[in-house]
């Protein structure tokens, strides 16, 4: 179905230590958003992508990066996509929540400073070959991360509200 | 111009669903998420990996994208919307293969048009395919209708 790894070396373990951390955080975390909705968030961050690497990264097309050690998916590539990327995606969402509640003044600066760090610990992670950059450079993932996280509060807000709507939800309550 | 075409496609298959859709707006969402992940990890298998379907170059392969990003989620939409009008276990049956069909020469379809290439790609994976992701999304979003959606526990 997919392939294996060629070699199970850096990138391999990279993954898998930053999945436990990842997970460990994200079980911590106190819960502010319903079920339904972590399931929402969770999925459009896998999605998301498994979306933007078949478009621009590992096509035929553009090319402009590899992951892991092929152009093609082994289970790595998996991994990330369905236990790395959602429960990163969700403490943004997590974190944007707290400060929209608290400290609003500070929303703008959290999206620059979240997309910086996004950045810097892609960038790590090329050191450390899961990405292979070829015409790729972090500045066009800076930009990236910019528009993303700035789409994402637009998104959350439209799901929040649909979410109190939800026909099937007043039912019950 | 194969692009245009099929952004066109998809606004004419989404206009069926708006016209039957009786699903919320949350449950769109899941289900155009869920079944997109699916096919972007069949269509990663079957035409990154295994090497049994040939994605085109050039505009052909946004046209493939398109498709594979709005057609399926959509069409997905639309068989969980008329399926569950359906109440005995004979028509779900019935409109399970039906839809198979549908989706079966769909595909065909459009390998004809020039959208990809079938390699070596099996009639009976084929159905198989179209078969489980029915089945899956169906059980995916009755799951989220009856425990999701139901109540507002934070847990």
């Amino acid at each position: 179905m997919f392939n294996a790894p060629i070699r199970f070396d850096l990138n391999e373990w990279v993954v898998l230590l930053s999945i436990l951390v990842l997970l460990f955080v994200y079980s911590r975390l106190p819960k502010l958003y319903p079920t339904a909705l972590l399931v929402i968030i969770w999925m459009m961050y896998s999605v998301l992508g498994i979306f933007i690497d078949q478009l621009i990264g590992t096509s035929k097309n553009l090319d402009m990066y590899d992951t892991m050690d092929t152009g093609q998916y082994d289970w790595f590539d998996i991994a990330i996509y369905n236990f790395a990327y959602p429960p990163y995606g969700y403490m943004f969402c997590h974190f944007f929540k707290m400060i929209r509640e608290r400290t609003p003044a500070l929303l703008f600066p959290f999206i620059v400073g979240w997309c910086v760090q996004t950045t810097f610990i892609e960038w790590l992670a090329s050191l450390a070959r899961v990405y292979h950059y070829k015409a790729w450079t972090p500045l066009f993932s800076f930009l990236f991360y910019l528009l993303l996280y700035s789409f994402i509060p637009f998104f959350l807000r439209k799901l929040e509200s649909w979410w109190e709507q939800d026909p099937h939800r007043q039912k019950v309550s | 111009m194969v692009i245009i075409g099929m952004c066109l496609l998809s606004l004419a298959v989404g206009y069926v669903f708006g016209k039957i859709n009786r699903c919320s707006k949350l449950e769109i969402v899941a289900i155009i998420l869920f079944s997109a992940e699916i096919v972007a990890y069949y269509v990663g298998s079957v035409g990154g990996t295994q090497k049994l379907i040939e994605i085109r170059k050039g505009e052909w392969f946004f046209a493939f994208r398109i498709a594979q990003y709005t057609l399926v989620p959509l069409s997905m939409l639309i068989y969980v919307n008329l399926i569950r009008r359906l109440t005995q276990w004979y028509e779900k049956l019935g409109f399970i293969l039906l839809w198979t069909a549908l989706s079966v020469s769909g595909e065909y379809t459009l390998e004809q048009i020039g959208l990809f290439r079938y390699t070596d790609y099996p009639l009976w994976l084929s159905i198989c395919f179209w078969i489980a992701i029915q089945m899956v999304t169906l059980t995916a979003s009755h799951y989220f209708q009856r425990h999701l959606l139901k109540g507002d526990s934070y847990v």
